[in-house]
């Protein structure tokens, strides 16, 4: 018990710079060594810390340690006051981050960094707004939902009108159960079971609940969001179709002219390299790349090896492209 | 591997809730397996039992749960209709005499502290005065029962809708139990096929380690499970079951809501009330969002032709 006491996820400091009700602005401290800032937009279906797990295997440290300057979007908690909120007001909320951290700093475009669903928004605004990102990063990006996954199966055979109906939000609990339910035997029993054979491992138990204090820490998605997301993206998979609008505007990938670093698992069950495989060929930019992990999903952000070989060649190619 | 109370205890304060649930199942999925690999160490052959149940029981209640909830729900309908005389008044009386043995020790408290701090004796015919009270106010509520009679004339005095709304929710919970009752199957199933696999495979060869005996019945429902969970029959019947427990709790909570919507004593906004007024003042947040857009690009023009 003592090995796991008080142990949370999050290990960089950070002040927040703006609030809008529900949505967050945060800026990490650290010294800037380079001039273009990098804004993450994380995926509003999780919490944030998951690159920041801890000291290790934090992604947010090695960006840092890069003297990079960091800001974060939070999508924060919804509850039933944020259940009408739509994907055009979280681009907007991304909107006014980006023009927060461009009159701050001075510039007139910053990095744009989407992990998951965050990577759509990051798409959908760099589409928008071209002439605002001189870098396009996405991890673990669903652009393209027209794959063979369980997760995507399943988001295109059900109906989220009745969901949102019915609960208003689709709440952390019910999003929990489906995402346990995609692999139920290696997530329910084989990795306690695996706990279980590692006790006497101080850095293995502490690793495992730093882990599941952040898996189990979910926030809702918004009702009305969690119908579009579901309807237009996975059932008419609109963005990759040139059909998603946003702002009033068709969302073009012909406008993806930016450095695009892509970052994809082979063994994601959620996101698989065929989420992001289309698009990647599909856009213009002369400048892209797309490094390969051979983990799944999380196992890319927070596994020792892609630390060792993934994250260094990532923060190198963010560098190079920052002054 | 037995956890000692206090240890338990600051699991549960350490740890999420659902990694403490899983935790605690997984204990248990263990000594099943560890009962089982005695059995095949024992060079008996190994059939469906209670260890593979147990196994199965653990690891699927953390799924099966939320949804017998959902099933169960409908005893409330019951509870409203059915036993309205008997259960209500029974838990009406309860609750009154509590009040009333809660008053009658907080008179007794006022009047001792009285003769205590003023030297002065209360006259006892205030409690009696009390006493009075309630036994009045007692006798009026119980004669209203007889007054009013049953309350088979409750569906007149509602709107229509709210019956339509009960109606509906009842023909989805059916449904949603029959759905279910074909999902716990099918996983039942499936899980009952892989394991006899598994079985099959390690009758025919010895497995020393433990490590390698659970890994292996691991793999075999991983495998299965994959399988199924993609099956077009699963999704047919999850989104049956998914949908008609959605619509049940929808159409049941509207049923609840319309009834304290269209009683004029109620005092209480309900959640849907609250959700149209979340909806207009944040439509009413966007226009503002965007009057504040335009006063910003005006001042911008204006400065800008100030400048020229």
């Amino acid at each position: 018990m003592e090995k796991i006491k008080g142990l949370r996820p999050g290990s960089c400091p950070y002040e927040t710079v703006y609030e809008d009700w529900l949505f967050k602005l945060h800026r990490f401290r650290g010294e800037v060594g380079h001039r273009t800032p990098v804004l993450i937009s994380y995926a509003f279906i999780n919490r944030p810390t998951v690159l920041d797990l801890h000291e290790a295997v934090s992604v947010i440290r090695l960006l840092l340690e890069a003297r990079l300057d960091v800001w974060m979007v939070d999508w924060g908690y919804p509850t039933l006051a944020d259940r009408h909120l739509r994907l055009d007001d979280y681009v907007d909320f991304l909107e006014t981050c980006v023009e927060t951290v461009r009159r701050e700093r001075g510039v007139e475009s910053l990095t744009l960094w989407g992990y998951c669903l965050g990577t759509t928004l990051a798409v959908v605004y760099s589409s928008l707004f071209p002439e605002k990102v001189r870098n396009l990063v996405i991890q673990t990006p669903p652009v393209n939902f027209d794959t063979q996954n369980t997760l995507a199966l399943w988001a295109r055979s059900i109906d989220p009108a009745k969901v949102s109906r019915a609960l208003f939000n689709a709440t952390g609990d019910f999003l929990n159960l489906a995402f346990l339910l995609v692999d139920p035997v290696r997530l329910v029993v084989g990795k306690y079971q695996a706990l279980l054979d590692s006790l006497g491992d101080e850095k293995s138990v502490k690793d495992f609940f730093y882990m599941d204090h952040w898996i189990f820490d979910s926030p809702a998605v918004p009702g009305k969001v969690f119908e579009e997301y579901i309807t237009r993206w996975y059932h008419r998979n609109e963005i990759v179709r040139g059909e998603f609008t946003a702002k009033g505007r068709r969302v073009d990938l012909g406008n993806i002219r930016m450095p695009v670093l892509v970052l994809a698992a082979s063994k994601d069950h959620i996101t698989p390299p065929d989420c992001v495989i289309p698009f990647f060929e599909a856009i213009p930019s002369r400048d892209k790349k797309m490094l390969l992990s051979d983990k799944g999903h999380i196992g890319l952000t927070v596994s020792r090896s892609s630390h060792q070989r993934i994250w260094p060649e990532a923060i190198r190619w963010v560098v190079e492209r920052s002054d | 591997m037995a956890l000692s109370r206090d240890e338990l205890l600051e699991l549960f304060r350490e740890a999420p809730k659902e990694s403490f649930e899983l935790l605690l199942r997984n204990l248990r999925i263990r000594e099943c397996l560890q009962r089982l690999h005695a059995k095949h160490l024992a060079g008996m052959k190994l059939s469906y039992d209670e260890d593979f149940e147990g196994i199965f029981q653990e690891f699927f209640r953390f799924f099966f749960r939320p949804l017998e909830v959902a099933v169960r729900g409908v005893q409330q309908l019951r509870f409203l209709f059915f036993a309205f005389d008997l259960e209500l008044a029974e838990a009406q009386s309860e609750t009154l005499r509590a009040y009333g043995d809660f008053l009658r020790s907080w008179f007794d408290h006022l009047r001792l502290t009285y003769e205590l701090m003023l030297g002065r004796v209360l006259p006892s015919s205030g409690a009696d005065i009390l006493r009075e009270f309630i036994r009045s106010y007692r006798k009026k509520i119980e004669g209203r029962g007889v007054e009013l009679g049953y309350p088979t004339e409750y569906p007149f005095l509602l709107p229509k809708t709210v019956l339509v709304n009960l109606d509906r929710a009842v023909e989805h919970w059916e449904r949603f139990s029959e759905a279910f009752g074909e999902y716990k199957r099918l996983i039942k199933g499936t899980y009952v096929e892989a394991a006899e696999g598994f079985m099959a495979e390690v009758n025919q060869r010895r497995v020393e380690s433990p490590q390698e005996f659970f890994s292996s019945f691991s793999e075999f429902e991983a495998r299965a499970f994959d399988t199924l969970l993609k099956s077009p029959r699963y999704l047919e019947v999850q989104k049956a079951m998914m949908e008609n427990m959605m619509d049940y709790i929808y159409f049941y909570r509207r049923f609840l809501e319309e009834m304290l919507e269209s009683n004029p004593v109620s005092p209480f906004a309900t959640i849907s009330m609250q959700d149209e007024a979340f909806r207009r003042i944040l439509d009413l947040k966007r226009r503002v969002a965007e009057l504040e857009r335009r006063v910003s690009r005006l001042e911008a023009e204006s400065g800008d032709r100030g400048k020229d």
